[in-house]
């Protein structure tokens, strides 16, 4: 059932890369865990056990060809929506959202599965409907009411974060679908309609993410208090970086919400600019082999697949860093691979299995 | 199906994936400058920011020194002081710890709660100071009952405390919290708000030694303020101990027996100028201002009409009356204006022009001469040898013996007197100087003002025959184990003669000492005490008698100046007391008992006070 042969064209590159960053990201933690402050070494060892779990996840990923995923895709989008729908009834509020569904022991965030079922059922869509001819407007209708019923359904949690992702990868696709170029030049515009009135479906605290992330010194210990931190956690790690568990914006907590959203700025701050230069060269490596994926594929929906993935990951590590680093609102994203948070890890090493699936089996009429 | 090809779209796509690989690496590169600006560019600035952040550094005040008088006995000193304190952080139960805290303190508990509503909106978990100076009982109370009190503590803070009495609280001074123009200036540049410093008297001029160095430390905290670790500690060296000229014992002599009168004692040092009495009346208990004062009672102090903020040693200028004749003599003797043995007629008054001026005696003392007009205080006699001698005369002499102009003591809110001049007079007035105002000073009487301090150091002159000492409070300070010492310097010479000072001298101790003298209540067995009287009458200019003072503001000021032993002066004493009435009789017991604790000559005197005739100077 297993051939073989498949080992020949698994991304060593992409899989190590990932892993370092998980264990960068480990020791980042470990770094955060070791300020006496209470008993948080459980981060630590939560962590650990969720990177362990996730690899297991790869690998039970690696031998079901994709292409059969890709088949049920739209049946495992269906449950994570019902999923969610439960959440949204009975889930249990942490940090003011309700995103999360206690399953005994372990609490799992069902939005951030329904990313990867949400980018596998689109994948579904655009490879069964797509034709010599581009998209149309109206054929793109479909689509675009599974985005709104998946936003949605995220918004409701509220996970903001995560359902900007679903609609930047949704976007980001649409530029390698084959588009109508009147079509596109439509969605774009009525998209860029619609910009200003999102502003009324924000919440009030994420209106004043947006007009702090403007001006940080807005109100400077409450909504700005972040952004202000993080760039001083990130500013004072200079070249060299304070040392490992000698950050004091982290250590003194200083920093939000540190393990999982900032964890970026501890990491700026213990390790400093070589520090960041290494992590970003890490991510880039892994978008990097990722694109060659889709590049490689010879098969059309291995090759979407790739870049959906790719593009979740990268709008996540883009919105996050940009967010540590002031470029960007605060937007609940967590940093793939690095931050902690169990569903996170589970979905980006789920999407990582998915790549490496895909790079796999790359030629067209293998099994 | 699923492996069905769609070429157009895999053309397509191999066109874009080369796009988007430019896409994330311009991006990337978007993130990497932006991490080059932060933290190499931007780097030190932000790591200012994240020590600031987390560094708090806490001053630790250092020990006051103390202060000395002449012998070493303590005259200023701290002494701990017992704080109840409240930290809001760990009192979750603010209301029920306060109402338990007035049930063990017996305080109402709206005066805790008020304390505390002062100070909220500072860091919860910075103590705040519930009340000052717990008495044992108190803390018995607080200890026993401890674990219901979450949040309270107990302070140790030393207590400057002061071993003289309320006479002394001008010249110590006292502390107080440094003020927002205080801290404008440069001297204290490096004070902290809230910090007590010296406000007036040797506290304040010894405030740069008094003060020490202020140690500190530097605790990291993390976000919510709480100390995590301390970072660097930094001592404080505590301040240098002063060693005043005071004599403790003659002080309180004197603190005593000004008591509920208005005065001032300044007992100097003849030769080397050593303060050693200044005692001020009244006076408030400098203990009160040790911690913060209430409001009420400074305003009690700042609006009692007696004025007992005022150090009247050095502040109070008055006439010298009768005391100023011996620089009239002094000044006649020099110039060679008169013949000492020659004898003047005393009519009782004196006209000049249409003014007539009277002796004190009624009916007059008939012919003396210029001892016997010392001794007997003999107006009339000084009335003619003013005249005779003219104002320049006596303003040269005066100059020289130091009125009219500050003695230089260390106390810098010392006032200068007036020896007035005719060029004074027109600068001040744009009048011409009359003859009759010649006359009028000639007695120690019109413009011519003097503090007890000058009237004091004047005589130091008269006693040593050569210079007039420069007033010196402050003998050394003791820094560990190193001693500043301040020399005695002096302010003036004088060019007078050793005859005509053995004259004046002759003359003064006759008023003590002879049957006629004014100054008889000065007399001691054993030692030749020499002393001069003087009165100063009361003019309309003064003020209306302040209810409940002591003394009638309508009664003259008592003056008494005196030295001794005579042959070999050792100290000079000058009592001025406020609407005292006569020199002879309100003044002068002061002086002699002055004299007597410095001289150590109690055991000396215990008969009864000597026959004295009858004086009213």
């Amino acid at each position: 059932m297993f051939d073989r042969r498949l080992l020949v064209n698994f991304d060593g590159g992409l899989f190590v890369a990932v892993f370092l960053v998980a264990a960068l990201g480990l020791l980042n933690l470990y770094s955060i865990c070791s300020s006496s402050w209470e008993a948080s070494s459980i981060y630590f060892y939560r962590q650990l056990y969720w990177v362990a779990l996730g690899l297991v996840v790869i690998f039970c990923v690696i031998p079901v060809n994709y292409i059969t995923i890709v088949r049920y895709s739209y049946y495992l989008h269906a449950i994570t929506l019902l999923i969610l729908l439960v959440v949204i009834f009975l889930g249990k509020t942490k940090l003011g959202s309700q995103r999360w569904l206690s399953l005994g022991p372990i609490t799992i965030q069902p939005s951030e599965l329904a990313k990867i079922t949400f980018i596998l059922a689109l994948c579904k869509f655009y490879f069964e409907n797509s034709s010599a001819k581009p998209f149309r407007l109206l054929e793109l209708l479909f689509p675009f009411s599974f985005l709104v019923l998946t936003f949605s359904l995220i918004y409701i949690q509220p996970d903001l974060g995560t359902g900007g992702i679903i609609v930047l990868v949704f976007c980001s696709l649409l530029f390698f679908v084959r588009v109508d170029k009147k079509s596109f030049l439509a969605c774009g515009i009525s998209a860029s309609m619609f910009i200003p009135l999102l502003w009324f479906f924000l919440k009030d605290y994420q209106k004043k993410r947006v007009l702090t992330f403007l001006n940080p010194e807005l109100d400077p210990l409450h909504s700005g208090y972040q952004i202000i931190q993080s760039k001083i956690a990130i500013g004072s790690g200079c070249f060299w970086g304070k040392g490992f568990t000698l950050g004091t914006q982290s250590q003194l907590r200083f920093l939000p919400e540190q393990h999982t959203d900032f964890a970026f700025s501890v990491w700026g701050e213990e390790w400093g600019f070589v520090g960041c230069a290494v992590l970003l060269l890490l991510f880039f490596i892994i978008l990097y082999r990722g694109l060659g994926i889709a590049f490689n594929s010879k098969n059309v929906s291995g090759a979407l697949l790739a870049i959906c993935i790719v593009f979740i990951l990268f709008w996540q590590i883009i919105i996050n860093l940009g967010m540590t680093i002031g470029l960007f609102p605060v937007v609940g994203v967590p940093l793939p691979f690095f931050s902690y948070g169990g569903s996170s890890m589970l979905s980006s090493l789920f999407a990582v299995g998915l790549l490496l699936n895909i790079g796999m089996r790359k030629f067209k009429y293998q099994r | 199906m699923y492996i069905q090809s769609n070429p157009a779209l895999e053309k397509d796509l191999n066109k874009k994936i080369p796009l988007a690989v430019t896409f994330v690496l311009i991006c990337g590169f978007f993130v990497f400058f932006r991490l080059w600006y932060l933290q190499i560019l931007k780097g030190s600035v932000y790591c200012d920011l994240s020590t600031n952040n987390r560094v708090r550094i806490t001053s630790i005040p250092a020990p006051r020194g103390f202060i000395f008088d002449r012998t070493g006995a303590a005259l200023v000193e701290n002494i701990p002081s017992f704080d109840l304190t409240l930290t809001p952080q760990d009192t979750p139960d603010e209301t029920g710890v306060l109402q338990k805290l007035s049930l063990l303190l017996r305080e109402p508990v709206d005066v805790l709660t008020k304390k505390l509503d002062q100070d909220k909106g500072r860091p919860p978990f910075e103590p705040i100071v519930l009340k000052q100076n717990l008495s044992w009982t108190q803390m018995a109370a607080i200890t026993s009952n401890r674990i219901d009190l979450n949040g309270v503590n107990i302070d140790v803070v030393p207590q400057r405390t002061y071993h003289l009495g309320a006479g002394s609280s001008h010249l110590l001074g006292y502390l107080g919290e440094i003020g927002r123009h205080e801290l404008k200036k440069d001297f204290y540049s490096d004070y902290a708000h809230g910090e007590l410093i010296g406000k007036c008297g040797i506290e304040k001029w010894g405030e740069l030694y008094l003060r020490g160095e202020p140690g500190g430390y530097q605790t990291e905290v993390d976000a919510l303020g709480h100390k995590k670790n301390i970072l660097a500690q930094i001592d404080p060296v505590p301040g240098s101990d002063l060693f005043l000229s005071i004599d403790r014992e003659a002080q309180l002599v004197a603190e005593d027996l000004l008591k509920g009168k208005k005065g001032a004692v300044v007992a100097l040092d003849p030769w080397l100028g050593d303060v050693l009495v200044m005692a001020s009346s009244p006076g408030f208990d400098p203990n009160l201002f040790s911690r913060s004062i209430d409001a009420d009672a400074w305003q009690n102090l700042l609006r009692n009409p007696n004025n007992p903020l005022m150090n009247r040693a050095l502040q109070s200028q008055q006439p010298p009356g009768s005391v100023f004749k011996i620089i009239v003599a002094l000044a006649a003797l020099e110039e060679g204006l008169i013949d000492p043995q020659k004898e003047l007629t005393c009519p009782g008054s004196f006209a000049f022009g249409s003014h007539v001026f009277h002796c004190w005696r009624k009916g007059g003392h008939g012919a003396v001469n210029l001892r016997r007009a010392i001794v007997e205080s003999w107006d009339v006699y000084f009335y003619q040898l003013g005249n005779a001698i003219g104002i320049h005369n006596i303003a040269k002499y005066a100059a020289q013996l130091g009125l009219g102009t500050k003695t230089g003591i260390e106390l810098d809110e010392e006032k200068s007197g007036l020896m007035p001049t005719p060029e004074w007079k027109i600068k001040r007035y744009g009048t011409k100087w009359q003859r009759g105002e010649t006359i009028n000073t000639a007695i120690g009487q019109g413009y011519v003002l003097a503090t007890p301090l000058q009237i004091a150091a004047a005589f130091c002159g008269i006693a040593n025959g050569s210079f007039i000492p420069r007033p010196r409070l402050v003998l050394k300070v003791k820094e560990g184990a190193e001693t500043i010492s301040f020399p005695p310097a002096k302010k003036n010479l004088l060019t007078v003669t050793p005859q005509t000072v053995s004259f004046i001298k002759d003359a003064i101790a006759g008023a003590v000492n002879d049957p006629r003298g004014t100054g008889g209540r000065a007399r001691i067995d054993g030692i030749t005490v020499a002393g001069k009287t003087g009165t100063a009458q009361v003019t309309s200019l003064q003020s209306s008698p302040a209810p409940g003072s002591a003394q009638s503001t309508t009664n003259d000021h008592a003056w008494f100046v005196a030295m001794a032993p005579v042959e070999n002066p050792r100290i000079v004493v000058a009592v001025f007391i406020e609407n005292g009435g006569h020199g002879g009789s309100a003044a002068a017991p002061v002086a002699k008992e002055v004299i007597k604790s410095f001289l150590h000559l109690s055991s000396l005197s215990t008969g009864n006070p000597p026959a004295l005739p009858e004086v009213l100077d």
